[in-house]
């Protein structure tokens, strides 16, 4: 055995830093395609539902099967970031010992997911960059890219993620966070939370037609809270391949700065313990349970898909996460038209609505800030919903190839 | 509708005549299916048998699968408790009182494929009485799973006993206040992980029944120390109704709320948000599980059947079949035990054309308790090359000749 289990616990209490040395391997894999942990292959009906009743989606094309066949797709369709099931797009290769936190991701999509399609992925460092902040000091802002692509190898989506790499130690002294307290929610805005949910506007299969839309108009809110560690750990379990047991232990002999050791039992454990349990979050400058951040990517994407309804294509999502969302935190989501704009030429012409979003929570505190790109349908032009790829030899007459 | 409905302040224990009598009116009604698999793909099985840290290649890896007897990938045999948990407990009844589990049986039939849809049917049969140091008096609900497939075979039979109690009693009896977690020495933790490095799946070698003698030994083999995230984020696969209890995601967020204005009482108010929460986060939240009465945070007990299952199967090799299964929980195995699991070779005989072989299996924490006892039905292959060993469809009816060792 190459690692004890003291000099674990050693490396334990003394998290590594920042060296240059480690910053130059991670440069050194700037553009080297990464072996990635396999997840899922096929987008198999359990998956996608599963995935969007996860994040507490209620679209029907999303969580029916029989409305999913109903409508324009003909199937059931998985939530655009269900992709995240494929690869949870955290590309953070290198720096052992650094906590990576997700900053946020930028995602363009070609082509909606259908029911049993079987999806691979390559994943790649894109840049290195070195940040500094109020939260850990110095930082590293790792940026990947992966690609999505279907059985045929066409291209399902690019996301761009952004990982933060902070030190724990840094962090957990800094404590920018740790005299943050559980909220405490009176009767009323626990009711004011129900009382949102019921009324959660979800268009589905009306079109939302581009002579209907202004710039100014605002997306219904979405609220998503008070999160638990159950909303945590389901889509925590629907991304991610945890390791158990003896591939656990192989994982963290070959990466012994992957492991927390529980001061309580002296045993390894694995850092995302740190979305489920208080300590192993205060360990890097957390105070509680926090989400993964693509949560809340998922969350922006919920509501501009409640809006944009079925017949719409959501072609590009930039979200940027600003502080993290704890246990016991409520979330808002709330948007705006901010553009409309025609591009390209029939039968490829789209018409684009740009929205700016951003997810506030109890606090006032404004969480995560993004804009998205909607491909609409128009009542003059075409009422073909706008999927990207569209063949060379398309012809309106004869209609989309089935 | 109000927060004030998810929680009603009657805080009186929920073991009430009334609910006792609704629930017994229930007895003998099959319930549908509740949350299961629409279809189960490679990666389902995959996930499910790594979650068990049971690694044999039949449930793994395809182009190994494909010289096995079944001639491609099967699912661990428990898998069916991602399909439905083998307590079925959202039959309604004692709103508000706990539901453990406290035991199972389960019988297979045939293997569950990629490709293969389950759909459950359970009911409650048999209610008991109970009086017990952990939570005063409480309710033993046996329940009966049938599994059926997409051919409408029955794949699978569950009967699992689960213990409806008050959480409250529980909490003030305390019988297991005074567990701590004890921190492992440098020696205990190279014991656990040479036990992983020797851990042995026979796999393609076939392990005859004439080679097979009472008092054989089986394992031990390791699980542990165990940590949340291999009970929070077990399956989902390890979703179901109940987060870590496999099946599909019941939902969050809305669909949290959802469920708790269904089932008034349901829910168990967090202290310091003032939010409900679901009530079997026990699981991977440590205060609250002692708010129950569990010494720390604790598996989903069916965690403890799979790992038996795979110390069985690990040893009797491809081409046997595990018949059955049971056992009982006796302990809580929280957060950072160790589960050791053993076996015995108590008896052989055959039966209708089968040449079967008892196992008393053992789950034993590093505290010595049995955590959970019970035995399994192991169908090996016959150097004679008679018998039958089921699971695969095709020669369920047929007498074979069993050749599998010979063309290898």
């Amino acid at each position: 055995m190459s690692v004890t289990a003291t000099s674990g616990l050693q490396a334990a209490r003394r998290y590594p830093e920042i060296t240059g040395e480690e910053l130059a391997r991670a440069e050194s894999l700037v553009g080297v395609v990464l072996r990635r942990p396999l997840t899922r292959t096929i987008a198999s009906t359990d998956t996608l539902i599963g995935y969007a009743r996860a994040i507490g989606s209620r679209i029907p094309l999303y969580v029916d099967v029989a409305q999913g066949l109903r409508t324009y797709w003909g199937s059931l369709l998985g939530h655009p970031t269900s992709l995240y099931c494929f690869d949870d797009t955290v590309v953070a290769p290198a720096l052992p010992g650094i906590q990576s936190i997700y900053a946020g991701c930028h995602w363009r999509w070609e082509q909606p997911l259908r029911v049993g399609t079987p999806v691979s992925t390559t994943a790649v460092l894109e840049n290195v960059e070195r940040k500094t902040g109020s939260f850990a000091g110095d930082m590293v802002l790792q940026t990947g890219r992966v690609e999505y692509r279907d059985g045929d190898g066409r291209l399902l989506a690019t996301a761009r993620p952004r990982v933060l790499r902070t030190p724990r130690d840094a962090a957990r002294t800094r404590g920018k966070y740790l005299d943050t307290e559980m909220y405490r929610y009176s009767a009323a805005e626990l009711d004011g939370i129900i009382d949102a949910y019921q009324v959660e506007e979800i268009r589905g299969d009306r079109p939302l037609y581009w002579e209907e839309a202004q710039v100014g108009d605002p997306l219904p809110a979405l609220v998503k809270g008070p999160v638990t560690t159950e909303d945590m750990g389901m889509f925590v379990g629907a991304i991610r391949q945890t390791l158990f047991f003896g591939d656990f232990l192989d994982h963290w002999r070959r990466h012994p700065a992957d492991a927390y050791w529980s001061p309580d039992t002296r045993s390894p454990d694995w850092w995302d313990a740190s979305l489920l349990r208080d300590e192993v979050a205060q360990e890097f400058g957390f105070p509680f349970a926090h989400d993964t951040g693509s949560q809340r990517v998922a969350w922006i994407e919920n509501c501009v898909s409640n809006w944009a309804g079925d017949f719409s294509f959501l072609h590009d999502l930039d979200v940027t996460l600003h502080r993290p969302c704890f246990r016991g935190d409520t979330t808002w989501v709330r948007g705006e038209v901010t553009a409309k704009r025609r591009t390209g030429h029939p039968p490829r012409e789209r018409f684009e609505l740009t929205c700016a979003l951003t997810a506030v929570n109890q606090r006032g505190e404004t969480t995560a800030s993004g804009q998205a790109v909607v491909h609409v349908v128009s009542k003059e032009v075409d009422t073909i919903p706008p999927v990207l790829q569209l063949p060379d030899d398309y012809d309106p007459f004869r209609g989309l190839p089935r | 509708m109000s927060s004030s409905e998810i929680t009603p302040a009657d805080s009186t224990s929920p073991i009430t005549e009334g609910g006792i009598a609704r629930l017994r009116e229930r007895l003998g009604a099959y319930y549908g299916s509740g949350p299961h698999f629409i279809d189960i793909t490679a990666d389902d099985i995959r996930r499910y048998a790594q979650s068990n840290g049971d690694r044999n290649k039949l449930y793994l890896d395809q182009s190994y699968a494909r010289h096995s007897r079944y001639g491609g990938l099967i699912a661990p045999n428990t898998f069916l408790d991602l399909a439905q948990h083998y307590t079925a407990t959202a039959i309604g009844g004692l709103p508000g009182a706990h539901a453990f589990h406290a035991g199972n049986r389960v019988e297979f039939y045939l293997a569950v494929r990629p490709g293969d849809r389950i759909s459950p049917t359970f009911r409650p049969y048999v209610m008991t009485e109970k009086h017990g140091k952990f939570a005063g008096r409480m309710i033993l609900v046996d329940m009966e799973i049938l599994y059926r497939n997409q051919r409408d075979e029955l794949v699978g039979k569950a009967h699992g006993h689960v213990l409806r109690l008050s959480r409250s009693e529980a909490r003030t009896r305390g019988k297991y206040q005074a567990q701590e977690k004890e921190p492992y020495d440098d020696e205990a933790l190279a014991r656990i992980w040479a036990a992983y490095d020797r851990e042995v799946v026979r796999g393609g070698e076939p392990r005859y029944w004439e080679d097979v003698a009472v008092g054989d030994q089986l394992g031990p083999i390791a699980r542990g120390p165990l940590r949340i995230s291999e009970i929070a984020f077990r399956g989902w696969n390890g979703g179901g109704r109940l987060t870590g209890a496999g099946g599909r995601v019941l939902g969050a967020h809305f669909y949290q709320f959802e469920e708790y204005m269904k089932r008034p009482g349901y829910a168990e108010v967090d202290d310091t948000s003032g939010v409900a929460d679901h009530p079997h986060r026990g699981h991977w939240e440590a205060d609250f599980a002692r708010k129950i009465g569990v010494p720390g945070a604790y598996d989903i007990a069916v965690q403890r059947t799979a790992w038996l299952a795979s110390l069985v199967t690990n040893w009797a090799g491809d081409d046997g079949w595990l018949k059955n299964i049971w056992d009982e929980f006796r302990f809580f195995n929280v957060e950072g035990d160790t589960s050791w699991l053993t076996g015995e070779v108590t008896r052989k005989w055959i039966e209708r054309n089968e040449y079967l072989v008892a196992v008393d299996v053992t789950c034993t924490n590093q505290r010595g308790e049995v955590s959970a006892p019970g035995g399994a039905t192991v169908v090996l292959p016959s150097r004679t090359g008679r018998g039958t060993v089921p699971g695969v469809r095709a020669l369920q009816s047929e007498r074979i000749t069993t050749t599998t060792a010979a063309t290898r």
